[in-house]
């Protein structure tokens, strides 16, 4: 109990103190998992809104891959990235294995399939009132699919907020493919890992308590954002 | 199956001018039943076409069809002088959007976007590529809003309308884009009153114009039938309306020209006074009569 209180103790001082070490921790982590929520948006929203609503072939299919990819083992993730960019792997002329960009492809594959997921739900369950109100009044395709997701958009920020979970909370895939390099790659869940091993709880309580408050704040602020959004828009 | 039994011509109230819709032969089928078949339909502009019949008649199969929003099983279809589907042809993609946006759908149930009032027409607008903050698009807007009664509501979020304001809002988002040919699909279909006559103040827009609806709306004791007549002056604004209702107190009051459907086929298409004193087929006269068994 001693060791846990002195560790609270000390993660404050590390916290308030402005250690170096521990906030380029933290900030690489949000750097990271940030960049993999807005590339797995970028391409997992449009596409599930598409596997939704979309009519051809495979598409059954292609919804299956997703759902199952969606609990894609950490590991099994940070396996195929550590091939595809080892030295004699097809990418290993990027030379991205062991810097962050191979831990944000890394975070990506996590995050994408659950945020396409999620969106082909929240899209796919939308009353088709709203596809055949908005083609019946002019839309194009696209500007269906625009309304679509704009219709499901609350529905949407929540997986947003899943996917980014996934990335931050992720540790095996990104202690493959980054190596957890002090000053490099070390993220917090790797940190944490390494930390507790040691027997270093201090800096181990203080990352696991900035992870909370992460979480906590971003939380925080998807729903304030969604409360913002019903409101209405200025005239 | 038989491909319906229309009884005449009528089309009287377009005065000659070319038909803005033709079918002939359009089928619909669901699951391997024909649930509409239309053996010949046309419609001339400046028409107020009421469409009447029990449930599950076709009806609402029909303006979806017409609204191009979905593809019939056979049969051919012209609009607004082109052809859309038959004879092996098929319209394109972007032929089809082209004629969607010379039309407007007004849904059963209203789906109010989440958004303001104001931005679910600014958004219908943009659609049509039509800046939602230009003058005119804002005159349009606070037109459209004036002829449902919603003016005083445009910054209130949609989501929190009642049922009725929101079939309004609905007919808004059709009056807004100024449509050639409005389709609506059972408008004031469980509302009170109050807002049936509101809507039909919009419907009534639509059919005569932005901006001149309002008035005739609103006014719960219309004085005669010669005031619910299209502008003889022909208002180029007005639309076409065909429009689903199960209310006949309602078709009389609007309409120019009554369709009937029976188990998907046109029965009975008469100018809106012959259709209520001289229904030729059986089944028409039952159901006026309150006499069809569904």
């Amino acid at each position: 109990m001693r060791d846990i209180v002195e560790g609270f103790r000390q993660a404050w001082g590390l916290i308030a103190g402005g250690d170096a070490e521990f906030w380029g921790i933290v900030l690489l982590s949000l750097q990271v998992s940030g960049l993999s929520v807005a590339i797995g948006a970028a391409v997992g929203v449009p596409a599930g809104a598409l596997l939704a609503l979309g009519r051809f072939r495979g598409r059954q299919l292609l919804l299956n891959a997703v759902y199952t990819l969606m609990g894609l083992p950490p590991v099994v993730a940070g396996l195929v990235i550590y091939l595809l960019f080892s030295h004699s792997g097809p990418l290993g002329f990027l030379h991205w294995l062991f810097t962050p960009a191979a831990m944000v492809v890394a975070q990506t594959c996590l995050a994408a399939p659950i945020i396409t997921g999620l969106t082909a739900v929240a899209v796919g369950s939308l009353d088709d009132n709203v596809r055949l109100t908005a083609l019946g009044l002019g839309a194009s395709r696209w500007q269906v699919l625009v309304a679509m997701i704009s219709e499901a958009r609350y529905a949407i920020v929540g997986a947003l907020v899943s996917g980014l979970g996934r990335a931050m909370a992720e540790v095996g895939a990104v202690m493959m493919v980054g190596g957890n390099i002090r000053w490099e790659t070390r993220v917090m869940t790797t940190a944490i890992v390494l930390q507790t091993g040691q027997g270093n709880y201090s800096m181990a309580i203080a990352l696991g308590l900035v992870l909370l408050g992460v979480a906590f704040v971003l939380n925080t602020g998807m729903l304030v954002l969604q409360r913002a959004g019903e409101g209405v828009r200025r005239v | 199956m038989d491909t319906g039994a229309v009884q005449r011509d009528p089309a009287e109230a377009g005065g000659g001018q070319p038909p803005l819709l033709e079918a002939s032969g359009l089928k619909m089928v669901y699951g391997g039943r024909t649930v509409l078949a239309v053996q010949r339909l046309a419609v001339r502009p400046r028409e107020f076409i009421a469409v009447v019949g029990p449930s599950g008649a076709g009806k609402s199969t029909l303006l979806r069809l017409l609204a191009l929003v979905e593809k019939p099983a056979a049969g051919e279809l012209w609009l607004f002088g082109r052809k859309v589907w038959g004879g092996g042809a098929r319209a394109g993609e972007k032929e089809l959007l082209q004629l969607r946006r010379r039309l407007a759908l007004v849904l059963q149930t209203p789906v109010p976007f989440r958004t303001s009032v104001w931005g679910n027409l600014a958004r219908v607008l943009g659609w049509h590529g039509q800046a939602p903050g230009a003058p005119e698009s804002r005159r349009r807007i606070r037109q459209a809003l004036q002829a449902v009664g919603l003016a005083d509501k445009a910054q209130q979020a949609a989501a929190s309308l009642s049922g009725g304001e929101a079939q309004r809002l609905a007919v808004a988002r059709a009056l807004v884009l100024q449509p050639q040919l409005a389709l609506l699909d059972e408008p004031t279909a469980n509302l009170d009153p109050g807002n049936v006559a509101l809507v039909e103040a919009g419907v009534r827009s639509l059919w005569l114009g932005l901006g001149r609806g309002r008035g005739q709306g609103l006014d719960p004791h219309p004085g005669g039938e010669q005031e619910l007549r299209p502008n003889p002056c022909g208002d180029p604004g007005g639309a076409t309306v065909i429009m689903v209702t199960h209310n006949l107190f309602q078709a009389r009051r609007l309409a120019t020209r009554v369709l009937f459907f029976w188990d998907g086929q046109l029965v009975e298409d008469q100018p809106v006074d012959q259709f209520f004193t001289a229904a030729r087929d059986p089944r028409t006269q039952a159901f006026l009569q309150g006499k069809a068994v569904f």
